[in-house]
């Protein structure tokens, strides 16, 4: 590990950066009322539902989203071989965000918590179907971007005629727009459940892809070469990032660029090696998100929308990446 | 040369049929929003008669306090420039938030264009029913729509709510000062928490914020079963610990009524003053 004393700095970060989370918002709950929740005494009711119902299930969570949309992320970087790549570049969160609009739209939500999760679930696996089928025809790296691209154009014009539709009826369209801005208001321990699942299921996957993906660094006939199932690699993968990428839209709504950009980082720490990559950006990616979330609580009674602050954080960046892949090609 | 071909292929269009160049003489009303279309229906038949549209929503009984009022005669229209021109209006009502290009199009057409806007509460209601009957050379009768609705409102002022806070929390947003809620709450003795916190407007507020302020009353908006989004809301985390949960004061709404900007705010106001009387008992 080239960093490791950085990589616990982040560690640090996370572990305050929670504690921060308990303690500060609305209402007057102090460090002694944060303790005394976890050791079980006395506390005001408004302390403890403030702290236990809402504070720990929504930073948990926050961290679950980060590391889990950072880890699919470093996984789709790794099986297309290109820094750009990201479930939002290959579509798959647009598909999830486009399947939770349309079931909005037709009013499903009323039915049950869960059935928006599912269908933006569904729509992430359609997407990375779709891709899987192309990838059989085609499995050069830039069609499949491309077509992830077009995909993801798709999905996004049906959300926008979603949205059209709701102007009429404005309450459907501002309902799908608040969805589709991404938030942690409001989780609960049952959404940390999913998400935390869901999360420790990809992370096997990943560990267990992370010397397949190493070898396909080398390119795909080396790394066939080197014995490395290339269809099943694919399709693990992709299915893994599928489970990432949809289950983090399902609870969350959509929240862009953060699979681009903590990779990045990580490698910068790490080097590209995947058994050192992946739990390097499952960290960042939860040190991260739980930052930002903090911050979208922290500005006055107003709440921020996470997905917003991720993407103006997250542009540069990827402006930055691709003007160096630029100075490299000159 | 390349003009005279021009002028050629142009020649066989001059005989097509095309909008008189002579602007219709009599007030010809076009209504593109609920809002004018309820007003325009309450100014009395003398208007009524000049109306040559009203807008496709105003028979829908989610949104419009007039569902088959206005005769089937009268083309619903979706606001398109295109539609109305076609309709020939010599005055056009239009929401603030339509296409600005389409509304200079027809400003250009010689219609007049009266937008309509300020949605903030009663003032701006009477604010609009007054700009709507001024349009249309009505001013009487839009004294008399506005001292209705100033009457029905005096009726259902009650101070029930006296002293106890109020929210509105509608997909994450809570109305603060300058909305109507914040009019139809204070109408009936709440204080508005939002408003005293200094917000203004609709704004985006955590639940955990919505808990810290331990409101006495919570509103949301319900779909069809409003029993049912009164049940929901109750099991979002923290809600539990708000007096308005523990009381029995979470209340459910009809979207469309609660967000109503029109006359029908008075019926937000008698049914807060009614849900807390029938609580308390």
């Amino acid at each position: 590990m080239r960093r490791p004393s950085t990589l616990l700095a982040v560690a640090v970060v996370l572990g305050a950066g929670l504690w921060c989370s308990l303690v500060l918002g609305p209402g007057d709950v102090g460090h002694s009322d944060v303790a005394a929740v976890f050791l079980g005494r006395e506390v005001p009711p408004l302390a403890r539902a403030l702290v236990w119902d809402l504070r720990l299930p929504r930073s948990l969570l926050a961290i679950v989203i980060g590391a889990a949309l950072g880890l699919a992320g470093a996984i789709t970087q790794g099986l297309f071989r290109n820094p750009l790549a990201e479930p939002g570049v290959l579509g798959v969160s647009s598909g999830a965000a486009m399947a939770g609009a349309l079931g909005l739209a037709a009013g499903l939500d009323a039915s049950g918590t869960w059935v928006i999760a599912g269908l933006a679930c569904l729509g992430a696996v359609a997407v990375l179907l779709a891709l899987m089928l192309w990838a059989r025809a085609d499995a050069r790296i830039s069609t499949l971007i491309l077509c992830g691209v077009a995909l993801a154009s798709v999905c996004g014009a049906v959300t926008t005629l979603v949205l059209s539709i709701g102007i009429e009826r404005w309450e459907i369209g501002m309902k799908v727009v608040r969805w589709l801005m991404g938030s942690f208001d409001g989780r609960s321990w049952v959404h940390l459940s999913v998400g935390a699942t869901a999360l420790a299921l990809g992370g096997g996957l990943a560990a267990w892809l992370r010397q397949d993906l190493d070898a396909l660094q080398l390119g795909p006939a080396t790394a066939s070469s080197l014995g490395v199932d290339l269809r099943r690699t694919w399709r693990v993968g992709i299915t893994t990032v599928g489970l990432l990428a949809g289950i983090c839209t399902a609870l969350t709504g959509v929240i862009g660029f953060v699979g681009l950009v903590v990779p990045h980082i990580a490698r910068g720490l790490v080097g590209t090696g995947h058994a050192r990559l992946l739990p390097a950006t499952a960290l960042i990616g939860a040190t991260l998100m739980l930052l930002v979330d903090l911050l979208t609580r922290s500005v006055g009674a107003v709440a921020l929308p996470p997905g917003v602050i991720t993407i103006l954080l997250g542009t540069p960046v990827f402006l930055l990446i691709l003007s160096r892949m630029r100075a490299e090609v000159a | 040369m390349k003009l005279a071909w021009l002028a050629v292929a142009l020649l066989p269009l001059a005989g097509c049929p095309r909008p008189s160049a002579e602007a219709p003489t009599a007030v010809r009303i076009a209504s593109v929003t609920i809002d004018s279309d309820a007003t325009l229906w309450a100014l009395g038949d003398e208007v009524r008669g000049n109306v040559v549209a009203v807008s496709a929503l105003v028979d829908d009984a989610r949104y419009s306090p007039i569902t088959d009022t206005w005769p089937a005669a009268v083309p619903r229209v979706k606001g398109t420039s295109e539609s109305l021109l076609a309709l020939q209006p010599s005055v056009a009502f239009l929401a603030e938030w339509s296409d600005p290009a389409g509304r200079s199009l027809l400003e250009q057409s010689n219609i007049e264009v009266v937008v309509l806007s300020g949605y903030g509460g009663f003032d701006d209601y009477r604010a609009r029913v007054r700009t709507i009957a001024k349009a249309v050379d009505a001013t009487p009768q839009g004294d008399a729509v506005i001292e209705a609705f100033d009457v029905s409102l005096k009726a259902a002022r009650s101070d029930v709510g006296a002293g106890l806070s109020i929210v509105s929390y509608a997909n994450g947003n809570v109305a603060a000062a300058g909305t109507t809620f914040a009019d139809e709450a204070e109408a009936a003795g709440f204080v508005n928490l939002p408003s005293r916190e200094g917000l203004k407007g609709h704004r985006s507020v955590s639940l955990e914020q919505l808990v810290a302020w331990q409101p006495a009353v919570i509103v949301v908006p319900c779909e069809t079963d409003c029993a049912q989004t009164e049940a929901a809301f109750l099991l979002q985390p923290g809600v539990k610990a708000t007096p308005a949960a523990k009381q029995g004061r979470i209340i459910a709404i009809e979207g469309p009524l609660l967000f109503d900007t029109g006359p029908r705010m008075v019926e937000v106001t008698r049914t807060l003053t009614q849900r807390i009387e029938e609580a308390s008992e």
